[in-house]
């Protein structure tokens, strides 16, 4: 009979000392913070705009004439948006007839419409317009035939 | 008699079992609770306009006992007036994936960092200085 007593107060009492064990040393459970700095750094330069003008389907220019309508595109490989704050077009005159004495002053690029900003990965385009300005007084025979090379730059 | 025995007994087991276990308790609590620590550190470089960047976190225990990285969070300040740090975007680490760092050793946590497409040419080559903060429980 004590035996019965006995077997489960002790079993009891080993009982007690492994839960309170465990229960305080779960309470022991920390936690821990971190700190540090470093830095994000940003890029020197991104890639270049690449312009396109569009093959030329207006008339011959002669002088005083109509201005002739250009076209083209604007290409962006970045990955963020371009804006376009500044779009000019110069004119060179090939080398034969610059050299016979035509001007590339005499001609003129009245209109220039770039797209207000070109897309990440994508592109936009743009319209111009360029004449042969009629010079009064000098003979401008030096350009019949000539090539006029426009070359555009953005910003 | 045998039952102020027994009785005597569990009473002191128990005691013994409390007191042990209250001991082992205060023990951790003084040597370990607290200042527990860990390093943070990252780089980021080659930030552009809308593009995402890699930003590799390196977290080092100090510690003679792993622990897991629960959480950790990046906080970026300007990088002079005209590039403030409201233009980077930065993914923030919730614990996910499981990360343990070993006793005395280190871990990398992957986070993303992204410059503003609104961001100017004022801020081509600029440093936006970080801070990292983080928290971690023990591990085993």
């Amino acid at each position: 009979m004590n035996l019965n007593i006995r077997k489960p107060l002790i079993t009891t009492a080993i009982a007690g000392g492994i839960v309170a064990v465990s229960a305080t040393a779960a309470f022991a459970f920390w936690t821990a913070t971190g700190t540090g700095s470093g830095t994000a750094t940003t890029a020197d330069s991104s890639t270049d705009l690449t312009i396109t003008q569009n093959a030329f389907n207006g008339s011959a220019l002669v002088p005083g004439g109509a201005a002739q309508a250009v076209s083209g595109t604007i290409a962006n490989a970045n990955t963020f948006a371009v804006p376009i704050t500044s779009f000019v077009a110069s004119v060179a005159v090939d080398s034969t007839h610059a050299q016979a004495g035509c001007s590339a002053a005499w001609y003129s690029v009245p209109t220039l419409t770039p797209p207000a900003s070109v897309p990440a990965g994508g592109s936009a385009n743009f319209s111009g317009t360029v004449k042969l300005n009629d010079t009064v007084g000098t003979n401008q025979d030096a350009c019949k035939g000539a090539t006029v090379t426009l070359t555009y730059t953005a910003s | 008699m045998r039952r102020y025995v027994i009785t005597a007994a569990v009473v002191l087991l128990v005691a013994i079992g409390v007191l042990s276990g209250r001991h082992m308790a205060l023990s951790l609590s003084a040597s370990q609770a607290p200042g527990h620590s860990f390093r943070i550190s990252g780089t980021a470089a080659g930030l552009m306009p809308g593009k995402a960047v890699p930003l590799t976190v390196t977290v080092t225990n100090p510690d003679a006992q792993p622990i897991r990285v629960t959480s950790t969070t990046v906080t970026a300040q300007a990088a002079g007036r005209d590039c403030p740090s409201s233009l980077l975007a930065i993914t923030s680490f919730t614990g996910t994936p499981q990360t343990i760092v070993p006793a005395r050793g280190h871990a990398d946590i992957h986070l993303s960092i992204t410059l503003s497409v609104q961001a100017s040419d004022a801020c081509r080559r600029v440093s936006f200085p970080l801070s990292f903060t983080g928290r971690a429980e023990q591990w085993q």
